[in-house]
């Protein structure tokens, strides 16, 4: 079954997420700090991250660019923000895609 | 500058004078020295006539008169004495000592006139038997206008050509001089065009270039100031603006978190994530509570911008400030509770009557709540007010346990779309910068102040106007 990190640090939006993902049967953890969010991902137990870029502790941009060399796993990001400058920035750290 | 213009001036007369009298003396000299020349030749021929007339007179008592006629002609008057004693005389009475003495101490020869200069005065006279005839020149002014006039003509020429020669000098070192003083007072007039200019294209960052000391001095001084000022002001306005952006982005942000929950929850009812009967009632209350803090941040944006167009008109009533404050902490206790907040309420027995508007005052302290809810950063949270009256002002704190505000940043508490830094950062809240500010406004507009200050947590103080009974 495949692990999915989810790293949000608002609730509602984190449960949601949670509950699409567990109704298609994948396993769901979700981490609500950026420094948990890049010790969850370094322990190599998943297989997709959705990383939020507003995080506390160290923000998604951080999270990314802490992870990327170290494990390979596609990273999702997720945001509310829309300028296309925040989108190539991710993209540029090594996400994989982008969601608004 | 006054003293430099006034040491202007009065070198330029001084020196207009001091030319004037030298050309003047040099033209008169000049003149007198042709007049005397002239007379000098006319007189060598006269007194040689003068003499020719004495050689061949007869001498005789009755005959002075015509002797004096023939001398006449040639200016000259007569002096006779005989015996010492004056008998005949046709002279100016001034010139009467002069050719008595003359008369009395020279040794004339005897019948044959000769030419003398006593004192500069010349003279033609001899002895004849026991008279001593003396002839004198007429002397020169007394008839200046009648018989030299040509010579009064050339010393009005002289006079003339000395004035144009005086006005001419004049002209010429007024003109050097105010050419001096007028590139004097124009340095610092082009000094501040320059700095304008300089300012017109954007640069404050120069001082006027001006080094005198004088009354100029003070004003590229309060230029300077202007200019500093200037710069300030230009600064708070970008710090505002910034502010005004950072607003905006936000405010879209803050609507926009909400929105996506709301939006997201509904599509979850909608794609029937959502699959147990409590699950629908959950999504739908996390749906709704949402909507409802999006209209909560609309409302006091709306506010905002309703207080910044005009007044906000306050109904004030009579009310007792510890009596509405103990109402306000009975209707927030059980939703702040729900937050993990304490709210309790200090010494309001009293009676504590002041003028209020309800409306406005309800949301004074629903704002400072918030606030407090956001940015203080305790666990729990407890949250103090305290009414006491303090000479003729109700005062009302409201105390948190929080971190408090860095001390440099409390002055900045109540300004419009300030957030502090780590408010700014901080995800735990659609705050819009404006809540303190609308605090503020709305205390003002009753009268009263606010202020805030760090005391274990962060304190903000109201006093309201006290109302008599």
């Amino acid at each position: 079954m495949s692990r999915i990190l989810i790293a949000e640090d608002d609730a509602e939006i984190a449960m949601l997420e949670r509950d699409y993902l567990e109704i298609e049967g994948f396993e769901t953890h979700t981490v609500e700090d950026g420094n948990a969010a890049v010790s969850a991902a370094l322990s190599g137990e998943y297989d997709l991250i959705l990383l939020d870029l507003m995080l506390p502790g160290c923000d998604g941009y951080e999270v990314c660019r802490r992870i990327r060399d170290k494990v390979d796993v596609p990273i999702l990001m997720v945001t509310a923000r829309t300028e296309s400058v925040d989108k190539i920035r991710g993209l540029g750290l090594g996400a994989d895609d982008y969601i608004a | 500058m006054k003293r430099r213009i006034f040491i202007g001036h009065t070198l330029t007369v001084l020196a207009a004078l001091v030319a004037l009298l030298l050309v003047n003396s040099f033209v008169a000299r000049r003149v007198g020295e042709r007049y005397r020349d002239q007379l000098a030749a006319s007189m060598d021929t006269r007194s040689a006539q003068a003499q020719v007339i004495l050689d061949n007179w007869q001498p005789a008592s009755d005959t002075w008169p015509q002797l004096d006629e023939a001398l006449h002609e040639l200016e000259y008057g007569l002096y006779v004495t005989l015996a010492g004693h004056q008998i005949y005389t046709s002279l100016d009475p001034f010139q009467m000592d002069q050719a008595r003495r003359a008369a009395a101490e020279l040794d004339w020869p005897e019948e044959m006139a000769i030419s003398i200069q006593t004192d500069g005065i010349p003279m033609v006279g001899l002895k004849s038997g026991p008279y001593t005839i003396l002839a004198l020149p007429k002397p020169e002014g007394f008839e200046f206008w009648g018989q030299h006039r040509p010579q009064s003509e050339a010393t009005m020429q002289a006079l003339i050509a000395s004035g144009i020669a005086g006005i001419a000098v004049i002209v010429l070192l007024s003109l050097i001089f105010t050419n001096r003083q007028a590139k004097q007072l124009l340095r610092p007039i082009n000094a501040l065009t320059e700095a304008a200019r300089r300012i017109e294209r954007g640069d404050y960052s120069q001082p006027v270039d001006y080094q005198g000391q004088d009354e100029f001095t003070e004003v590229c001084a309060a230029f300077d100031h202007m200019q500093r000022h200037l710069l300030a002001e230009r600064e708070k306005n970008a710090d505002y603006e910034r502010a005004r952006t950072d607003l905006v982005a936000g405010i879209s942000h803050d609507l926009r978190t909400p929105l996506t929950s709301v939006k997201g929850y509904l599509k979850g009812l909608q794609d029937g994530v959502a699959n147990t009967p409590e699950r629908r009632a959950q999504y739908l209350d996390i749906a709704y509570r949402k909507a409802c803090s999006m209209e909560t941040l609309l409302q006091r944006l709306f506010y905002f911008s309703k207080m910044e167009t005009g007044k906000i008109p306050l109904s004030l009533s009579r009310v007792d400030l510890g009596e509405f404050v103990r109402q306000f902490v009975q209707e927030s206790q059980e939703e702040l509770s729900a937050k993990g907040a304490v709210l309790s309420l200090r010494g309001a027995p009293a009676p504590h009557p002041v003028r209020l508007d309800a409306e406005q005052m309800h949301r004074v302290l629903t704002n400072l709540t918030d606030n407090a809810l956001r940015y203080a950063g305790a666990e729990p949270l407890e949250l103090t007010l305290t009414v006491w009256r303090e000479r003729d002002a109700e005062r009302l704190r409201f105390a948190d346990n929080g971190r408090g505000v860095p001390e440099e940043q409390l002055p900045h508490l109540f300004e419009q779309f300030w957030r502090g830094d780590q408010a700014r950062g901080s995800r735990n809240g659609e705050g819009s910068g404006l809540g303190l500010y609308i605090v503020k406004h709305i205390i003002e507009a009753h009268g009263g102040t606010v202020s805030a200050r760090n005391d274990h947590g962060l304190t903000f103080e109201i006093a309201l106007p006290a109302e008599e009974e």
